[in-house]
């Protein structure tokens, strides 16, 4: 079943991807780039960076800008899909939804709405485990965003590595945040993985941060072959 | 495949109602189940339906529960044509869902083309094992179970069960049927997803 994935770049629409290439025939990449960095839709920093990252996977990429007002980013989002429906023939959409039935119900309309299979393979997936596969199956993945207490500036561009699972793992026990980011405390990015046929290599980014929230805005980035 | 676990209290049938054997949607509707029976301390085996008259068996498996599937799956055909064993074995069985959807077709109950997407208020009509209070539940449905009985019904009292039925009501939405119980059977179904908001539910149940 030829399908489309909602992509924000993260790790876990690259983990929906993933699932979604084991099992049937992911066609295109759908991105949104949310005028509204507060979107609850939508994962906005670095949302350009799909551009690269869709060359690096060799797959086709609708992306379509909203200016993120609520509910109204959802239309945006169908004419998005339309879009991969007449250019790409998708019969389905995957995400890499885990929680929020906020996200997952408005994507199930509208995929009913248009006839077409929604999948979520992440759907209630404990997120330790998210993080595990992540880091098993060779993603290399970078902290693009923070919003809660107590991540500092020095989150920001690092690398989700073990250590950080164990960290972030510890901040679950101790700050209540969810180690994942399902909550929106974090966001990321991932710049490899094994189905990028070629790495993303961050030439220039900016750090901006204040009061536990901040992001790592990547100004310039290129694709580079993997055995440099 | 068997997943035992240590001091476990049985193997409780996990059947994938989905569109394929280890499809795409069994890591949405089957997984997260498996999930939640393993954390309650029991053995687990993921059986796909076309599979289960031949596999599922009361000499191995203490209870079944059949999951939900995607909502653009119509296999309802196939799943009724590999589900005679719910008649013919005396496991208790959780139907969820599309599981839910089987168990009242073939107990004769009447089906509708009735979609809902998102989170409902569930009344309580009849107090169960399952459930002893009004919930909220997520919905992910386009067939909805409408009627119990496929005899008389009483126009005046639509919540009534239709005359013979064997089915038991226990909660409603505005719009449609939320659980039942087969009448002398430990046979439940619920048609929103517990394993999203309400896992306590999928907890009472193993506890038959």
């Amino acid at each position: 079943m030829k399908l489309g994935i909602l992509y924000s770049g993260g790790k876990d629409s690259n983990l929906a991807l993933a699932r979604a290439m084991e099992k049937e025939e992911p066609v295109c990449l759908i991105s949104i780039c949310s005028k509204n960095p507060d979107s609850f839709m939508y994962h906005t920093p670095n949302i350009e960076l799909t551009r690269l990252q869709a060359k690096a996977i060799g797959l086709m990429h609708v992306l379509r800008e909203t200016e993120g007002k609520e509910e109204e980013e959802l239309e945006d989002l169908k004419e998005a899909i339309r879009t991969a429906i007449s250019k790409c023939r998708i019969k389905g959409v995957v995400t890499g939804a885990i929680e929020s039935v906020y996200q997952a119900a408005r994507v199930q309309r509208i995929c009913f709405d248009l006839g077409l299979w929604c999948f979520n393979p992440l759907w209630q997936m404990d997120q330790e485990e998210v993080l595990k596969e992540t880091l098993k199956k060779g993603f290399k993945t970078i902290i693009s965003g923070v919003s809660a207490y107590p991540f500092d500036e020095s989150w920001l561009g690092r690398r989700i590595d073990e250590k950080a699972i164990e960290e972030l793992l510890m901040l679950r026990d101790t700050a209540k945040i969810s180690p994942s980011g399902e909550g929106g405390e974090i966001e990321t990015s991932v710049l490899d993985a094994p189905f990028f046929s070629k790495r993303i290599r961050i030439t220039e980014a900016l750090g901006s941060y204040k009061n536990y929230s901040g992001r790592y805005i990547i100004k310039e980035a290129r694709l580079e072959d993997k055995k440099q | 495949m068997i997943r035992p676990q240590a001091d476990q209290k049985g193997t409780i049938a996990i059947i994938d109602l989905t569109y394929k054997k280890c499809s795409l949607s069994s890591y949405e509707f089957t997984a997260p189940i498996e999930e939640i029976t393993r954390k309650a301390g029991y053995g687990t085996e993921i059986i796909h339906h076309s599979q289960a008259d031949e596999l599922v068996s009361a000499k191995k498996h203490k209870m079944a529960i059949l999951c939900g599937t995607a909502l653009m799956d119509n296999s309802m055909k196939d799943w009724i044509r590999n589900l005679g064993w719910v008649l013919r074995s005396s496991m208790p069985v959780l139907g969820i869902c599309a599981g839910m959807q089987l168990i009242c077709a073939i107990h004769g109950c009447r089906l509708e083309e009735k979609h809902e997407i998102g989170l409902r208020k569930i009344r309580i009509t009849e107090k169960s094992r399952l459930m002893s209070q009004d919930i909220e539940g997520y919905m992910l449905h386009s067939i909805s179970v409408t009627s119990t009985a496929g005899s008389l019904k009483d126009p005046k009292r639509p919540e009534r069960e239709g005359i013979g039925s064997m089915i038991r009501i226990l909660a409603r939405d505005s719009r449609c049927i939320q659980a039942v119980k087969v009448k002398g059977r430990e046979i439940y179904g619920v048609q929103f997803h517990p394993e999203v908001r309400n896992p306590q539910i999928i907890r009472n149940f193993l506890r038959t």
